[in-house]
């Protein structure tokens, strides 16, 4: 187990605008060894992988390639030194084919101008027989799916003979099936004596792949141990100083009145009859496999897709909602998946943000903007929602993940709404930000609202639902209330899959 | 027990840094300098290229007759880069806008004398109403016909208006309007040695007037937030397809606006009026700042960049540059502009690193 150190960072430290990003940490990865990181977002992990690939450069401290100090001034470098990434969201362009795409910027040439693709397909087909995927090269990527476009992704490192592949996030947008065959890449690379560090929100995967685990906080190293020392709770200790049970902060508040009533939901190839009611008090979980429907028919409801038939009560009377305009005027709330494409201004200020639903309500004088009324209230969202930013002017998209997602939700919560829908509402934020996601939606049921959330990941529907929908190919399989002996993962899986529950 | 603590340890922190007295103090030095600051970039490369031309022209550049004849030339590329500025912040593009001022232009024209109107407040009325319909054409078009972008709608219009202009004049210029017509454009007020044109102070008051419909009113926020991420104001329940269809209409009714000030100075109504007006719009709000993806741009920037356009064709003219190279340095002014904004951009984010560096 003991092999060579391939790669070590000694005390590296580096600034951003604000922040320490990283804070004297080391860190050293050895040949062919499969290497965990973890921890919050905004703990340092991507400024580690991109001071590592060359993107970014550190402000104090060195990196030891094989024992020798070198500067990664680019990422070209980085590529030389056999560093290879493949990033949560994959460089792949669709219309080209699996060839193309590997051999991007480093083609074969063959006699006079012209590329020898006849050596090109030959090993691109080698490199992916060698990731486990028997493919022809000459298949459009567009046409693969996420699973084997990774694998194309991962295929570029191999080419460049990496002896280091980082892996961020990378079973974030998998399927179960896509992410088990990723499992058996990661070994086959293993054996190949290549080193990978493996960044991953699921402890699971950790404990399963992983020889070594390193956590970091606050930009400083905590721990690094074999993962077979380490637990769960452990890790989760060494991650944010706060233990599993306070993971899930539920509290069951009064059921109370109907608030939301839909019936026979239908838009053809997406959403197939739908019907449903929310009370207040109450969080209905929708689960699901991804693009089951449950988004859909949030959007839907909200009058962002239009929606061939179907009825919407709101408080027991029939509503006509044509567009997410009028959704707000019938008092709903949509906290959207997508916080860069579909819930924030970029670069627009916190304050504007935090207005944005709000622009029509809080007016003087018919057309001005109640400026005072807007300070007010957006000093309130950042106290009470704990919103961390240099000031109301800082432009929201230097913020990290969880307070991004915290000012999406302040904008809803001015909106004074009495139906809130959470899509997805702690992916990609950290732990610390997820519980006080959390808290937001016991305060929201408390007060007698009603909140819908989506959710992929099965242990939040468990915690924090007092009812759960299952969807499966935009129909409803199955609802489950808490106290119902189905309450469970594996029931709800079952489900899912598409099966029946006695 | 003792993770309990660092959990407590943290909440406290997490307060401390969001507390209000930090919030204030940030809000007031930091950012109020550095926005200043990027407003200001575009001023001082006006201020420096004037003194570069007072120095190359042995102070002729400043000479009261010139300085008069400046103030005179900025009002017609000042008002239509405005109404363009708020169609560039929703992230669009008006084509239309010289077309649209000799539409406009031309209908008052035709009514004067094809159909006898004397009415001064008549025939600026038409003249602004037609801009405005034609403005709200381009937003129709954009958003009801669902064109995929504004550039194929206004350039559209650009052609039908122009055409429509030389079709309603036969393509000749129509002149001796009633004097009141003209008030806008011809008007000069004396302040000491200084003619400063009525057009000139209308530009000023647009500029406020703007500043403040931008910032202040719930319709300016809008046109920002549609401009910075349309999908979000969608979601956020603004009522996207209005914000186009005004800032369209805006644009049309201020080209008819620059079109009065052109006929006041002119005495006539030119079909072929602003052949390039829409280009030039365009290039003062790009020198002033604004950027093209939408969401970022402001009217004080815009009138710098109408000053800039004008000082430069001022300046080549004084210089006895021929016209050919003056469209040759406007053309290198934008590209230079603009790259400098990006490098601007870049510097800012490097000094903000060290800044927290130390």
């Amino acid at each position: 187990m003991n092999s060579e150190v391939f790669i070590e960072l000694q005390n590296i430290t580096k600034y951003f605008p604000g922040v320490v990003a990283l804070k004297n940490m080391s860190f050293q990865v050895r040949q062919g060894e499969v290497h965990g990181l973890i921890g919050e977002n905004g703990a340092g992990k991507s400024t580690l992988i991109k001071t590592l690939t060359g993107v970014n450069q550190p402000d104090e401290g060195q990196i030891l390639i094989d024992g020798k100090p070198v500067v990664l001034t680019n990422p070209n470098t980085a590529k030389q030194y056999g560093i290879g990434c493949v990033y949560q969201e994959l460089n792949i362009v669709p219309e080209l084919n699996i060839t193309d795409n590997l051999f991007v910027g480093y083609y074969i040439k063959g006699k006079g101008p012209l590329l020898d693709y006849g050596k090109m397909h030959c090993r691109a087909e080698e490199i992916m027989k060698s990731l486990g995927q028997d493919i022809d090269p000459r298949t459009e990527c567009g046409k693969l799916g996420m699973g084997l476009q990774q694998t194309v992704e991962i295929g570029k490192s191999i080419l460049l003979k990496s002896r280091l592949i980082i892996m961020d996030e990378p079973t974030s947008s998998l399927s179960e099936k896509e992410v088990n065959q990723l499992k058996l890449t990661v070994k086959m690379l293993k054996e190949q004596g290549i080193s990978i560090i493996f960044v991953s929100h699921k402890l699971e995967e950790i404990f399963q792949l992983c020889d070594v685990v390193t956590v970091i906080r606050d930009g400083q190293h905590v721990s690094t141990s074999p993962v077979s020392e380490m637990t769960k709770d452990k890790l989760i200790a060494d991650m944010v100083g706060r233990s599993l049970d306070n993971l899930f902060p539920k509290q069951i508040a009064e059921k109370r009145e109907e608030l939301l009533r839909v019936e026979n939901l239908k838009e053809p190839g997406v959403l197939n009859d739908v019907s449903f009611t929310a009370y207040g008090g109450q969080i209905l979980g929708f689960s699901g496999l991804v693009g089951a429907g449950r988004t859909e028919t949030l959007r839907a409801i909200f009058g962002a897709d239009p929606i061939s038939e179907g009825s919407v009560s709101i408080r027991g009377k029939k509503t006509e909602i044509r567009s997410p305009r009028d959704a707000i005027a019938s008092r709903i709330a949509f906290v959207t998946e997508d916080r860069k494409k579909e819930g924030l201004i970029l670069d627009a200020s916190v304050e504007n943000n935090l207005h944005l639903a709000t622009i029509d309500r809080d007016r003087i004088f018919r057309f001005f903007i109640d400026v005072k009324k807007r300070t007010k209230t957006s000093l309130q969202n950042v106290d009470t929602l704990r919103i961390k930013t240099a000031s109301l002017d800082t432009s929201v998209g230097t913020l990290s993940g969880g307070n991004q997602q915290k000012v999406v939700i302040g904008k809803w919560i001015n909106t004074d709404a009495d139906i809130f829908f959470f899509d997805e509402p702690t992916r990609g934020i950290d732990v610390g930000a997820k519980v006080e996601v959390y808290n937001v939606m016991n305060e929201l049921v408390r007060r007698g609202k009603c909140v819908i959330m989506v959710s992929s990941e099965l242990p939040e529907i468990l915690g924090m639902s007092d009812r759960v929908l299952v969807f499966r190919g935009g129909r409803i399989m199955a609802e489950i209330e808490r106290d119902s002996r189905h309450f469970n993962q594996e029931d709800i899986m079952k489900a899912a899959w598409g099966g029946t529950l006695s | 027990m003792t993770t309990d603590k660092n959990a407590i340890d943290r909440t406290e922190r997490d307060r401390k840094e969001t507390g209000m007295s930090a919030l204030k103090m940030n809000t007031v030095d930091r950012n109020q300098l550095k926005k200043l600051m990027g407003k200001l970039g575009p001023l001082l490369a006006l201020v420096i290229l004037c003194t570069a031309l007072t120095i190359g022209t042995d102070g002729k550049f400043l000479a009261l007759s010139n300085i008069s004849n400046l103030l005179r030339q900025v009002p017609i590329v000042a008002l239509m880069a405005s109404g363009m500025l708020v169609v560039i912040l929703t992230g669009g593009i008006d084509l239309s806008a010289g077309s649209l001022l000799a539409i406009s232009i031309s209908v008052m024209g035709v009514a004067m004398q094809s159909y006898g109107i004397q009415n001064p407040v008549i025939l600026i009325l038409l003249g602004l109403m037609t801009g405005t319909f034609f403005g709200l054409i381009n937003g129709l078009l954009l958003t009801k016909l669902h064109l995929p972008h504004p550039f194929i709608s206004t350039l559209g219009t650009k052609n039908m208006c122009r055409g429509l202009a030389l079709l309603i004049t036969g393509a000749a210029a129509i002149g001796n309007f009633p004097a009141p017509v003209l008030i806008i454009g011809a008007t000069d007020f004396r302040i000491g040695g200084v003619k400063i044109p009525f057009s000139f102070i209308l530009v000023f008051a647009t500029c406020v007037i703007f500043h403040i419909f931008l910032n202040k009113t719930a319709l300016g926020r809008k046109i920002y937030s549609f401009g910075g991420n349309r999908e979000a104001a969608r979601l956020a329940g603004i009522n996207t397809d209005r914000v186009q269809i005004f800032s369209y209409a805006l644009s049309g009714f201020m080209c008819a606006f620059a079109g009065l000030v052109f006929v006041g100075r002119m005495n006539s109504a030119v079909p072929l009026a602003s052949l390039e007006g829409d280009l030039d719009a365009i290039a003062a709000c790009i020198i002033g700042g604004a950027s093209f993806n939408g969401g970022k741009g402001n009217i004080w920037g815009t009138l710098v960049g109408a000053f800039m356009i004008t000082v430069i064709r001022n300046g080549c003219n004084l210089l006895g540059v021929s016209s050919d190279l003056q469209q040759i340095v406007i053309g290198a002014v934008i590209v230079v502009a603009v790259f400098i904004d990006v490098v601007r951009g870049r510097l800012e984010i490097r000094s903000k690193r060290l800044a927290a560096a130390r």
